[in-house]
């Protein structure tokens, strides 16, 4: 049996050293994730905590495409319509056309969530950057202060558009919060004013005329959010708060707020290198490999093959969808409607009513894609069609309608053609190049170094102005239209300024219409002068329904949070 | 017989060495406190010593019959040699050199092993009875095994030759369709699906959560690295009385597969070789319009041709073929078993198609006298596949009047660019590269050290390690359509990931008969568990030459441009511990209990919610053993059995509960240059707890008329609290959009029913059915915290009709939520109910008029099977059938109404689905019975004892299957047998590229030796 006991010694160890090899901890072990503790370590570690809610802006308001649709598609700005068998999706644009909004329609889930994730991102950074020992990390004086309020700020902006798109939201203060259904709308009003009147004074002041815009929240920009929440204060809270939006502007004029001046050149506000623009007082920073921000409406809008209008450049195909509302019927008549049609009503001078030219090292001309589609630069240079002129060179119309199908049984005559939302072609409507503009293939990387504006020193002068005419001073409206208009005239001999005996609704509208084209806020116009619902433009009738100036809650928010109570008329 | 003797010692001994050198690695590699090399040198000394030399013996002469006639092909032995022989056609085996007072053992698949003292005799008439499989089968239940007459839950057995043969498949889950009562597998079909397993319907809101599969006792296995050559049983526990012991994970079920492993073969080695040629052929595929009824109906341009685009994505060339060779060897002492294979398996849709490559050693060996037995095992397997079948949903859509091909292109094929719904998704296929390699390394080793001082005490010690990884290599061509489109010239990507398991488990067992029938079965012991995984990914774009693909993946411009990806990543390491113990006690047969307990850990809870305790009871009644039954003599066994059990769930990723902080895009910092930004990744649940299934089961177990008929029923009823489930949250407060929470309860119930018999059992000719039904029903009992309902089964673009799945406090598992259909009006529009019962046009429709319409649980699921014997000629049938449920027809919805756009229509769109014009509704006009009868597979075989002919084979068998014969069904739809998993299902997803495939039929002819 004395084999068996070294058996037994050797089994033993064995089995002991089995057992060794399990440990009884259930601890989680950490690898690629950072996690708080061990983060803040570098002045830059913070800034880059700091930044996140900004990166989630700028995907929201110059990447993502609900905001904008929300704010454009259903104006007299632009549609997308049906182009042939493109673009119907279970008529979805069309809806945006006819203002039929239902609560199932994913753009107003999202234009939700966007913003809400954006409250709920800054208030988190926040609350990060309260913990954070900025003297320890050798932090200038009032960094702290400047970053918490910026924070402020960027809440306070997203809370400004969840007021415009829905009325009065649930309001948050912390992340640390029980689930909330919403306030009202006076409470959402009040509650953005005391956060802009609180962070503006802590905010960092743009010293340099003409420095580098980073988007970062500048003192100025705070003040503009609260000059656009007591412009609009008539269709957030139905009282009219225009003497302190004027107030604001004149201030942001006077250089209070910052130093900043009008651009004598428009193309150096949208342009490739218009971080340095003086007339930018908020901006979504864009370089290409870096952060390549388009302003979202490229893939939309721009024709399919007209990237082999830019010499053929790469990673820019698209879909052909969104255009201006059309200026004329199919037989070429300009339409009567008071609103809608935007080309016609550029200036025929205006140097911006041409065909976008990249002319090469940064420098371009023209915002519109109209005509036909020959690279003066170089004939070779061609938009060609895909469907109904496929291979033809694409002649884009300041019309919707079937051409092509002119001289068929079903449209024998171009008077029978019927211009709709519904019935559109690949050439129909006239379309946009203004924010990001593009570059030929041969200078392909400077595709995306345009920064994308978001609030630009030309909105303070026009709300100044709408403020005065909403006042009696119309004459001196008209001068501060005018001031801007200038830079689109050769020698700043503006053909057709305004003129304050006939600015009226209408006039004001058209002219918001020419300087804020396709930058994602007319229909906050439109709900301003009570125009949104009550007119008619092209093929979109008036509802005269006041519940459609706010969309309604997407069900599946309901369902998540079942404090949240539905829109009246939905 | 000279060559058997040869073999006696020199290979045992080797094998020793081999056993002793696992051992010691085991030793070293696993153990962090290495053995003195003098301690492994003693026992490398004790270890080997030799085996007894021959006596010189006798010549014996052994006839072995059943009850029928001669037993051909039965294993005659002298019991502990290696000395053995095989009967013969008629039965008769010759052994030389038997000792006077040796035993013999004879054997036979199937039939109860004998024993006969030679005590001085030279010829023997042996008859052996038949295994009458019922009663004294040993049922698999983790961490042990159990006689079936003792179980006292429910579990359903299934072992290899109950599978379905030659029906393909990308694993083993084609060939258990329909064997399994409550058990649903779904699996489109393609050569590279995976499969989505159910057990007793849905247990957790997590949709596809799957029982636990426990390979060779190993939890947390991979199906996919399976051969079903290599399956000896599988075993399903169903309940949770039976789960419990495996705690967390064990709340869907568990699936324990067992692989086969050597036996004594008195040292004779084994081989088997088996051969499948596998062609498939696709049926059923939906009616579009032809080019030329496309054009006619003027529904978009018409370029000329007329493309069958479905035919077009089909690979009639296609052929698999699998060749598995096995081989055992085993004495007393040693037992071997080894395995290789190679596999290729084509789909029936071009680039769908793998090719396999493996090897399974499992050996078993008994050292120290009998104190400590080795089971070594090493599972290797490859997959090298090219998953880049075409989306079929493409070819409903394209323009039938174009073709495919141009043959003045570079590539042959003709190439648009600009359409997003119709493209030519022949050539994206054929000009994109998909190589993928799948592994799987599976070592293991068990320990079992037998306590022999103490009868029926033993431990157990089990390590092993599992190796999986995925290479991917992609590259799509300069010419492919996305590339014109982006003016790049190609896209290369190039992936790799790994996960390793690791689990260790030791436990110890007591097994003890006392006096007055009393036995005792004990386990208790511990397990850990850790997972890990990593992986990174690059890719590059717009390369110089296009032959190169993603071998040069450096050059592509995209890399000096700043645009090219790269990631890197390991998950957080999740780790689990338990302890369990388990105890089943009898008396006399009669009286059975079972108490099992698990307390265990997960790192995947935040820490003060780690820990929880799952256990069960579990009782059962052996009427037949009673004396008042004696006299019934038709009635071999009846028991009533009745359990109760708590398991859990954590199945989400280890991820949630860590406050991490993650890269979001890149910033300006404030001196312009660029950083990304930082924020937080989850939103964290502090108080996220265990989801918790309570269980009760009544089950009745029968074997009746000398085991001809048999089965048994299960009654369940099962609470689901804690149920755990990504919901979406409010932001603010939350900053992500979704959470882990414990939502709500729900509950399910329903009934199994097992029945089989052996219907005609003569000499020549026998016929045996089996036959499972099963039913099940749930329904949301409760939903907390701030969600009222939560939608699901989205439809998508164009139109993205809505959603056709909530659930909410009461709604029923598997129903609908529609709007309800009222007729067309004038213009062919829908017209829909409101929530008030008015009509009202579909245009003016809300989310508040929806209602739940239907239900996609089947009432009743039965599968039939059939095993017919006629002298050497077998053959089986395999019958599946879902009676009375609802699936929702999306291809009538999106390709049955005109006028949507270009794309193509079924011809019904301008035949029964002529009237409506409108757009389509979300609403139970497309709800279709989809009651069906499905043929699984019929297979024909002979069988045939080649000893006649040759020595060198022992037996060959040869057989035809055809798999997915047809199915029978009012649908009218491409397929009723949707993915009926999880909540939101019952639809036939054409839009999915993981749900809809082309229904494929496949005829196999397969070749069996045995050496």
């Amino acid at each position: 049996m004395k084999k068996f006991k070294i058996y037994n010694s050797v089994l033993i160890g064995i089995t002991i050293c089995l057992f060794a090899i399990t440990s009884c901890s259930v601890e989680p072990t950490f690898y690629s994730q950072v996690v708080p503790e061990t983060f803040y370590t570098s002045q830059e570690a913070v800034w880059e905590r700091f930044n996140r809610p900004f990166t989630h802006w700028r995907w929201y308001i110059a990447n993502n495409e609900p905001r904008w649709m929300l704010q454009e598609l259903g104006t007299d700005e632009f549609c997308l319509p049906t182009r042939g068998s493109d673009w119907y999706n279970g008529a979805l644009y069309q809806k945006f056309h006819h203002h039929e909004y239902t609560e199932d329609m994913a753009f107003i889930e999202t234009g939700w969530t966007n913003f809400a994730m954006g409250v709920a991102l800054a208030w988190d950074a926040l609350e990060d950057l309260e913990k954070v020992n900025f003297d320890a990390l050798g932090f200038a004086e009032g960094t702290r202060e400047s970053m918490l309020n910026q924070q402020k700020a960027l809440v306070a902006s997203f809370y400004l558009d969840g007021l415009d798109f829905f009325g009065g939201v649930p309001l948050y203060t912390t992340t640390q919060s029980e689930v909330k259904g919403r306030s009202t709308d006076k409470e959402t009003f009040d509650f953005i004013e005391k956060l802009l009147k609180e962070a503006i004074p802590n905010l960092p002041v743009k010293e340099e005329l003409g420095g580098l815009e980073n988007g970062s929240i500048n003192r100025a920009a705070g003040a503009a959010l609260l000059a656009r929440l007591y412009f609009n204060a008539k269709s957030y809270i139905g009282e009219e708060k225009y003497s302190e939006a004027a107030t604001i502007c004149q201030d942001i004029i006077n250089g209070k707020y910052g130093k900043y001046k009008l651009d004598t050149d428009w193309t150096n506000i949208f342009g490739f290198d218009n971080e340095t623009s003086p007339e930018i007082i908020w901006s979504v920073p864009s370089e290409n490999a870096k952060l390549e921000t388009d302003g979202m409406y490229w893939s939309y809008m721009v024709p399919y093959n007209y990237k082999n209008y830019l010499g053929g450049l790469e990673g820019s195909g698209s879909n052909n969808g969104i255009g201006l509302i059309p200026s004329l019927d199919p037989t070429g008549k300009k339409y009567s409607y008071k609103l809608g049609g935007a080309y016609a009503k550029f200036n025929d001078n205006d140097i911006r009513k041409q065909l976008y030219v990249y002319e090469g090292a940064g420098k371009y001309r023209g915002m519109f894609i109209v005509g036909e589609l020959v690279n003066p630069t170089n004939p070779n240079w061609t938009c060609t069609g895909s469907r109904e002129y496929s291979g033809k060179t694409l002649v884009v119309r300041d019309q919707v309608a079937y051409f092509a199908k002119v001289g068929s049984a079903e449209y024998p005559t171009l008077e029978s053609l019927p211009s709709t939302i519904a019935t559109a072609e690949e050439a129909s409507c006239v379309r946009v190049t203004k924010r990001s503009p593009r570059p030929n293939q041969s200078e392909k990387n400077r595709k995306f170094d345009p920064d994308v504006p978001v609030i630009r020193l030309a909105e303070i002068y026009y709300t100044l102005a709408e403020c005065k005419m909403r006042a009696g001073d119309k004459d001196g409206a008209a001068e501060l239209i005018n001031t801007v208009r200038k830079r689109y005239f050769a020698n700043g001999n503006d053909p057709d300024p305004v003129t304050g005996s006939k600015l009226d609704k209408y006039r004001m509208l058209d002219k918001w219409q020419l300087e804020f084209l396709a930058e994602g806020r007319r229909r906050t116009d439109l709900v301003r002068w009570d125009a949104y619902v009550t007119e008619n433009w092209w093929d979109h009738k008036a509802t005269n329904n006041t519940d459609l100036n706010r969309f309604p809650i997407h069900y599946s928010l309901i369902g998540a949070n079942n404090l949240l109570k539905q829109n009246p008329g939905y | 017989m000279k060559t058997q003797q040869k073999f006696n010692t020199r290979p045992i001994r080797s094998f020793k060495m081999f056993s002793l050198l696992t051992f010691t690695i085991a030793g070293i590699t696993l153990c962090p406190y290495n053995l003195q090399a003098s301690d492994r040198n003693d026992t490398n000394k004790s270890i080997v010593h030799e085996t007894a030399p021959l006596q010189k013996g006798k010549t014996v002469t052994v006839t072995v019959s059943d009850n029928v006639g001669p037993v051909i092909g039965a294993n005659v032995a002298v019991k502990g040699t290696t000395n053995g022989n095989i009967t013969d056609i008629d039965g008769i085996a010759r052994l030389d050199n038997v000792p006077e007072n040796a035993t013999l053992l004879i054997s036979f698949v199937g039939y109860i092993s004998k024993e006969v003292s030679v005590a001085g005799q030279t010829s023997f008439n042996v008859q052996l009875q038949e295994d009458t499989k019922t009663l004294d089968e040993v049922v698999v239940i983790g961490y042990g095994t159990l006689e079936k007459k003792q179980v006292t839950s429910s579990v359903t057995s299934i072992s290899a030759k109950d599978l379905m043969t030659g029906v393909g498949g990308s694993d083993v889950s084609s060939a258990l369709q329909g064997r399994v009562s409550g058990l649903i597998m779904n699996n489109i079909g393609s050569a590279n699906a995976g499969t989505t397993f159910q057990l007793r319907g849905m247990t957790s809101i997590n949709s596809g959560k799957s029982p636990l599969i426990v390979i060779d006792g190993f939890p947390g296995g991979d199906i996919r690295s399976l051969s079903q050559d290599d399956i000896l049983t599988i075993d399903v526990l169903k309940d949770a009385s039976a789960g419990a012991i495996y705690g967390t994970r064990a709340a869907s079920g568990v699936i324990l597969i067992t692989t086969k492993s050597g036996s004594n073969t008195s040292g004779k080695v084994k081989m088997t070789y088996s051969s499948e040629m596998t062609k498939k052929q696709n049926y059923g595929a939906p009616e579009m319009l032809t080019g030329r009824e496309y054009a006619e109906h003027k529904i978009g341009t018409d370029y000329g041709t007329d493309t069958n685009w479905w035919k077009e994505l089909i690979n009639d060339d296609n052929f698999s073929q699998k060749h598995h060779l096995s081989l055992e060897a085993g004495t007393e002492n040693a037992q071997i078993y080894s395995s290789f294979f190679y596999e290729k398996n084509q789909g029936i849709s071009i680039k769908d198609e793998r090719q396999d490559y493996g090897g399974r050693f499992n050996a078993n060996f008994k050292v120290l006298d009998g104190w400590l037995e080795i089971r070594p095992s090493v599972d290797y397997r490859q997959a090298m596949r090219n998953n880049n079948y075409p989306n079929f949903q493409q070819a409903m859509r394209n323009n039938p009047t174009r073709s495919p091909y141009d043959p003045d292109s570079e590539t042959g094929y003709n190439v648009w660019t600009n359409e997003t719904l119709d493209y030519n998704v022949l050539a994206d296929a054929n000009l994109s590269t998909y190589e993928g390699l799948d592994k799987w390394f599976k070592p293991e080793a068990t320990f079992k050290l037998n306590i022999k001082p103490i009868p029926g005490l033993s431990f157990q010690q089990v390590i092993g390690y599992e190796n999986r990884q995925w290479e991917y290599h992609f590259y799509k061509s300069r010419y492919h359509r996305e590339e014109i489109e982006d003016r790049r010239r190609g896209a290369a990507t190039l992936t790799f990931d790994k996960t390793e398991n690791l689990t260790s488990e030791g436990f110890a067992t007591y097994i003890k008969e006392f006096d007055g029938g009393h036995v005792l079965n004990a386990v208790a012991g511990y397990s850990y568990f850790e997972k890990n995984g990593e992986g990174f990914s690059v890719s590059n774009y717009d390369f110089d030459v296009d032959g190169i693909k993603f071998w040069n993946i450096g050059a592509g411009s995209y890399l000096s441009d700043g645009k090219a990806g790269m990631s890197s990543g390991k998950d957080i390491t999740e780790r689990l511990f338990s302890v369990f113990a388990r105890a089943n006690y009898s008396y006399q047969n009669k009286y059975l209990l079972q108490a099992s307990l698990r307390h265990e850990g997960s790192s995947k809870f935040a820490a003060d919610n780690r820990w929880a305790d799952f256990w069960s009871l579990s009782g059962g009644w052996r009427i037949s053993g009673e004396k008042f039954m004696k006299n019934i003599s038709w009635i071999d066994d009846l028991k009533v059995r009745v359990g109760y059990g708590v398991t859990g769930n954590n199945d989400f990723s280890s991820s949630y509960m860590a406050d991490m902080l993650g890269s979001d895009a890149y910033w300006m910092l404030p001196d312009g240059t660029w950083a990304y930004s930082f924020g937080k990744t989850q939103n964290i649940n502090p108080n996220l707890g265990w989801e918790e299934k309570k269980e009760w089961n009544f089950g009745l177990d029968y074997s009746l008329f000398d085991g001809r008929l048999y089965g048994k029923f299960d009654y369940y009823r099962r609470k689901i609290d804690n149920l755990i489930y990504s919901v979406k949250v409010p932001q603010p407060p939350f900053t992500q959009g979704s959470q882990y929470q414990n939502i709500g309860s729900m509950e399910s119930k329903g009934w199994e029913f097992e029945i089989g018999g052996d219907i005609i059992r003569t000499k020549d000719f026998t016929w045996n059915s089996n036959l499972n039904l099963g039913h099940n029903s749930g329904k949301i009992l409760t939903l907390w915290g701030n969600n009222t309902y939560y939608n699901g089964n989205g439809f998508p673009a164009p139109g993205s009709p809505g959603d056709a799945a909530r659930i909410e406090e009461g709604s029923t598992i598997g129903a609908f939520y529609l709007w309800k259909f009222a007729g067309f009006d004038d213009d062919g529009k829908f017209l829909l109910y409101n929530k008030e019962g008015k009509i009202i046009p579909a245009s003016e429709k809300t989310e508040n008029d929806k209602q739940y319409i239907g239900n996609y649980t089947p009432k009743l699921i039965l599968g039939w099977r059939h095993t017919l014997q006629y002298k050497n000629l077998d053959m089986g049938i395999s019958l599946r059938s879902w009676i009375d449920f609802d699936v929702y027809n999306a291809l009538n919805m999106y390709f049955g109404i005109q006028g949507q756009g270009n794309t193509n229509v079924l011809k019904s769109a301008y035949g029964e689905f002529n009237h409506i014009k409108g757009e389509k509704q979300i609403c139970d006009y497309y709800l279709e019975d989809g009651t069906f009868l499905k043929i699984d597979a019929i297979t024909l075989g002979y069988t045939l004892s080649m000893k006649k002919y040759t020595k060198l084979i022992d037996r060959l068998r040869i057989y035809g299957t055809v798999g997915n014969v047809c199915t029978i069904t009012g649908y009218s739809g491409m397929n009723p047998q949707v993915n009926i998993t999880g909540w939101e299902g019952g639809t036939e997803k054409f839009w999915s590229r993981d749900d809809f495939y082309p229904t494929t039929r496949t005829y196999t002819l397969g070749l069996q030796l045995n050496f």
